[in-house]
């Protein structure tokens, strides 16, 4: 019997990615468990409460559940963190393992982890500047909140250009002819344009967070999420696009890649993938955690809080 | 208080206090445990420290998840060894047939993935979760913002002086549930 050929990268991302999907799907439900008995609890249909009652496994909030519920998350992040690495580096090495000029680089694994944690930050603010207005979580989302996220994303950014810089180093002092020619005509070519979006939205852009009235300006963190989102879009481009339409056959060269139809369609239709499942969450599921808030928020012999106005 | 509807039928007679205060409810908790009447918390978010007033010992589910991870590494490992080397010896550009090294990912992602399926599971079966479509509560409030300490009736105690036991506590609310001689096990005996 043939089997796959574990020895392989594109088999070791089947695994990384199996196991990734899986883990995170589990986790995220399980983080759900008591919101979805709150919600039973108050459903005032009968349907509703009958999928909420099913969602929920009987869900009662005994003190003994909770000792093993909150022990069982707590190992679900330590299981969930070494999985975010390995899933992204494997990704990278992927690339790294191939000989194309642009891919074949040790630092491939850290640079798609940093890369994945910047282009999801920037979508998370994305997603929660309308929505904290729209379903009125400004009590519980706060500007402090979005403050510490753009300090996480300016670190991201950081370490993103450190990668860039590093990756034309490595280029120009390993006297590789492709390798260098590859990064000259990243910046010159004729797809420079790429690159450039690339590098204004990834690395100029972000450097706006390092003032605090940026970072507390609501209209333009979203405005440097979108950019850097575009900029993530542009960077994956140019890493597998520009590699491949410059790698070591030259007789290859004349031939550009075109965005056809289809593209448009795959581009198009993963945009509405993503909004289908991220609205169906938010108009199904509670999109903060009701227990940790409650938990949060209610400590006892504290002062009151409630989230303050922190405006 | 307002109050969720009452359907729950307990099997055991019980007596259940409500608090809304947490720290009220904590010592009750204590106190409880300390006069020895068996009681249950149910809570609507992990109260923490209450595991020690009511003697509820620390979670067990590190231990087997773990030799679920390491017998998945093993399982990892076994499937490399077996596909590549043992079953069908595949010669990728002359390099060895079995070099670990080669199989890190493969193994790493088999442990954790199990691990994670056993996580969850064992954690549901510890806290005896299976999906209910009619799961009633003794008070739908427990997952909103009340506090449940609930004592049994066991021989020698009687509904009446417990319930004056938990009011004693600071218990807004005290309701005897599922005592069949006294009044039907529906009714929302509102103390």
């Amino acid at each position: 019997m043939l089997w796959p050929n574990l020895k392989s990268a594109i088999v070791w991302d089947v695994f990384a990615l199996t196991a990734y999907a899986t883990t995170s799907i589990i986790f995220w439900y399980f983080g759900l468990i008591p919101d979805f008995a709150t919600v039973r609890d108050r459903a005032t249909n009968k349907w509703q409460r009958m999928i909420y009652s099913v969602l929920a496994m009987g869900w009662r909030g005994k003190a003994n559940d909770w000792v093993h519920y909150e022990r069982a998350y707590s190992q679900f992040a330590w299981i969930a963190t070494p999985l975010v690495i390995g899933m992204h580096s494997t990704i990278a090495i992927l690339a790294a393992v191939g000989k194309v000029p642009g891919w074949h680089a040790t630092i491939f694994g850290p640079y798609f982890v940093c890369g994945a944690i910047f282009g999801g930050l920037a979508m998370a603010l994305v997603f929660l500047i309308p929505m904290r207005s729209m379903l009125k979580l400004e009590r519980y989302i706060t500007l402090d909140h979005l403050e510490k996220l753009a300090k996480i994303m300016l670190l991201c950014g950081l370490l993103v250009t450190y990668v860039y810089t590093v990756e034309f180093f490595s280029a120009w002092w390993s006297e590789n002819t492709f390798e260098r020619h590859q990064f000259v005509y990243r910046a010159l070519g004729n797809w420079s344009f790429a690159f450039w979006i690339m590098m204004t939205c990834n690395v100029a852009i972000p450097q706006l967070l390092w003032f605090k009235a940026v970072r507390r300006n609501l209209l333009a963190l979203m405005a440097i999420g979108i950019a850097v989102n575009i900029g993530m879009w542009f960077e994956r481009f140019v890493i597998i696009s520009l590699s491949v339409m410059q790698d070591h056959v030259p007789a290859a060269w004349d031939y550009s890649f075109s965005f056809r139809t289809f593209d448009w369609f795959i581009l198009i239709g993963s945009f509405g993938l993503f909004f289908f499942f991220i609205l169906g969450f938010v108009r199904v599921v509670p999109v903060i955690s009701i227990a940790e808030i409650k938990a949060h928020l209610l400590k006892p012999n504290q002062p009151k809080h409630h989230g303050g106005n922190h405006e | 208080m307002s109050k969720g509807k009452q359907t729950a039928k307990a099997t055991t007679p019980i007596v259940a206090g409500y608090y809304r205060d947490v720290s009220r409810f904590s010592d009750a908790c204590g106190a409880a445990t300390a006069a020895g009447h068996q009681p249950e918390a149910f809570t609507p978010w992990p109260v923490h420290g209450l595991e020690t007033k009511l003697g509820i010992p620390r979670s067990t589910l590190g231990r087997p998840v773990l030799a679920v991870i390491l017998v998945g590494f093993a399982l990892g490992l076994y499937l490399c060894w077996y596909t590549q080397y043992q079953s069908y010896p595949l010669n990728v550009g002359g390099k060895p047939y079995f070099a670990w090294q080669t199989f890190v990912v493969v193994i790493m992602e088999t442990g954790l993935l199990l691990g994670a399926l056993a996580n969850m599971g064992i954690a549901l079966h510890l806290c005896r979760l299976l999906p209910d479509p009619n799961t009633r509560l003794i008070n739908d409030r427990i997952t909103d913002d009340t506090f449940a300490l609930v004592l049994p009736i066991t021989d020698g105690k009687d509904a009446e002086g417990l319930s004056a036991w938990l009011r004693a506590q600071g218990a807004e609310e005290v309701q005897v549930l599922g005592v069949v001689d006294k009044s039907p096990a529906e009714e929302p005996a509102h103390a």
